[in-house]
């Protein structure tokens, strides 16, 4: 796509119809959440869209994310977005190397001052002045500073840049930081997940292309129409919690019966995420689906919150009436719920207890 | 083996978490403003948490019609009239046949299959093409 040319212009001239556009209008319109309606409006904002640069920075991460975002198929919404932008600078995609791939990173800075977007993915290690991880003799904290000082807005990817993940896990022998924890004065989104949904680190920036701003983000400044509810809330084997039938182990009846695992492990009541609605591979399913306890690899320190195995430590009772106060109070019930909801983990945390492969052999005993 | 639809999965007939009914009473809300107010909705399924075979039930619950269109526009769109009129049943797929949007539509017709107004006008510049194009091979042969 050339640099000034329109989303719509881009389209025709690859061949792709107007009802080609609007359907891929009515899939955005799903992704965002928004009533399949805004079809037409999205189409109208879309087609006038110009495509904005994109400096894509990895720090202390596993490249999981790229992978997650790559591996869709073509030609998806993925690849269309990411048509859509100008992916200027990313370590695993980029031809070029060393000074020259640098140069256009400073390029983009110096040219398109505030209107350039971040993406990041990975921590960034503060320890020992940032010394375990450095690209071109420069610390991940000095690029990351740089590189933020002139941007319109940053993207965190995954769990590592949104609040630490794996590499803060206990006892975070670099020293590693979110994104957040460093920038303080520039809008910052936070896509969590290991790894995140592809769908919805393309949503944030397909809503940025639409409506020019960020979406609505949580306190913990995860867009709303991705992060707004739990997996449990959205999770189809529900209405078995609300019954009170719980699979006890993995290959019981109730396992065989696809009943809720909250009493396997099951972090869905406590984690907010799109994966029961989104799903994975190509919308095929979800862990849930295939009889795995959700991890909550999408909320902070979810490393370290005690063992995947073992049950939230509320009875299913007292989560569901603190769930239902937060419906009743909204956004400050739902804070209440999130606040507890940390406290708790923070408790399980305290207790850290590992899981061994024989704990895991027990529920299949 | 190749694609997961040729894995066969036995659907049970029912299911006491099925979402079917509570669906079907959003679609008599969304009918009924059609009919009263003129307004068009749509239902995103993929936004719904359904259990599995609810899909199926779904789908066999609201029937055939008789219009039945395929649209091919990075991918095809298959869309059809159920056998409730005024309820569409529309299913966007990419080149590679895996959906990227399902949308029940409860509409008198679905926004996709008009006709633009640009796409028109287009087709009115490319038809005087042709126009002239024939025009001039005639006055050639002669």
């Amino acid at each position: 796509m050339k640099q000034n040319e329109t989303l719509a212009d881009h389209l025709q001239r690859q061949g792709i119809s107007r009802r080609g556009f609007l359907k891929f209008c009515a899939a955005t319109a799903s992704m965002l959440a928004l009533s399949p309606n805004m079809a037409g409006a999205i189409a109208d904002a879309l087609g006038k869209a110009r495509r904005p640069s994109v400096i894509w920075l990895s720090f202390q991460e596993c490249t999981g994310c790229t992978e997650s975002l790559t591996r869709s198929h073509s030609p998806s919404l993925e690849s269309l977005i990411f048509d859509a932008i100008s992916l200027d600078y990313h370590h695993t995609l980029q031809a070029c190397a060393g000074h020259f791939a640098e140069h256009i990173r400073e390029e983009v800075i110096q040219k398109h001052p505030d209107e350039y977007l971040i993406v990041v993915d990975g921590s960034i290690p503060l320890k020992d002045n940032g010394v375990y991880s450095t690209i071109a003799g420069m610390s991940n904290l000095d690029i990351l500073k740089e590189t933020a000082e002139h941007a319109a807005a940053i993207i965190s990817v995954g769990t590592c840049a949104a609040f630490g993940g794996i590499p803060y896990a206990n006892p975070n022998p670099t020293g590693a930081a979110s994104v957040m924890d460093i920038i303080k004065d520039k809008p910052i989104v936070n896509v969590p997940g290991c790894p995140p949904i592809p769908i919805v680190i393309t949503g944030v920036l397909s809503h940025y292309l639409t409506f020019g701003t960020l979406p609505e983000l949580d306190s913990l400044k995860r867009p709303l129409s991705f992060y707004g509810e739990t997996i449990h809330d959205r999770c189809y084997r529900r209405p078995f919690y609300d019954q009170g039938k719980f699979a006890k182990s993995f290959d019981d009846e109730g396992a065989r019966n696809g009943w809720c695992l909250y009493e396997l492990g099951c972090k869905g009541p406590t984690t907010h995420n799109a994966c029961a609605t989104e799903k994975w591979n190509n919308g095929t399913s979800f862990p849930i689906e295939s009889g795995h306890p959700c991890l909550g690899c999408s909320e902070p320190d979810f490393w370290d919150a005690g063992s995947f195995y073992q049950a939230l430590s509320s009875s299913p009772e007292e989560l569901n009436s603190a769930a239902t106060g937060g419906v009743a109070a909204g956004v400050i019930g739902s804070a209440a719920l999130g606040l507890s909801n940390k406290h708790k983990q923070s408790n399980t945390r305290d207790k850290h207890c590992k899981v061994t492969s024989s704990d895991i052999e027990s529920f299949s005993s | 083996m190749s694609k997961l639809e040729e894995i066969h999965v036995r659907i049970e007939p029912f299911s006491p978490a099925s979402q079917v009914p509570a669906i079907l009473t959003e679609l008599q809300t969304k009918l009924d403003a059609l009919c009263k107010q003129g307004v068009s909705d749509s239902i995103d399924l993929r936004s719904l948490p359904m259990f599995p075979g609810d899909y199926e039930q779904l789908k066999a619950a609201l029937g055939y019609g008789e219009i039945q269109v395929r649209i091919d526009a990075m991918g095809p769109t298959e869309i059809y009239e159920t056998a409730l009129p005024g309820i569409w049943w529309i299913r966007h797929q990419n080149s590679e046949n895996e959906n990227i949007a399902e949308f029940i539509e409860i509409t008198a017709l679905p926004a996709i299959l008009k006709t633009a107004n640009d796409d028109i006008q287009q087709s009115g510049q490319q038809l005087q093409r042709l126009i002239d194009s024939h025009t001039r091979d005639t006055l050639n042969d002669e």
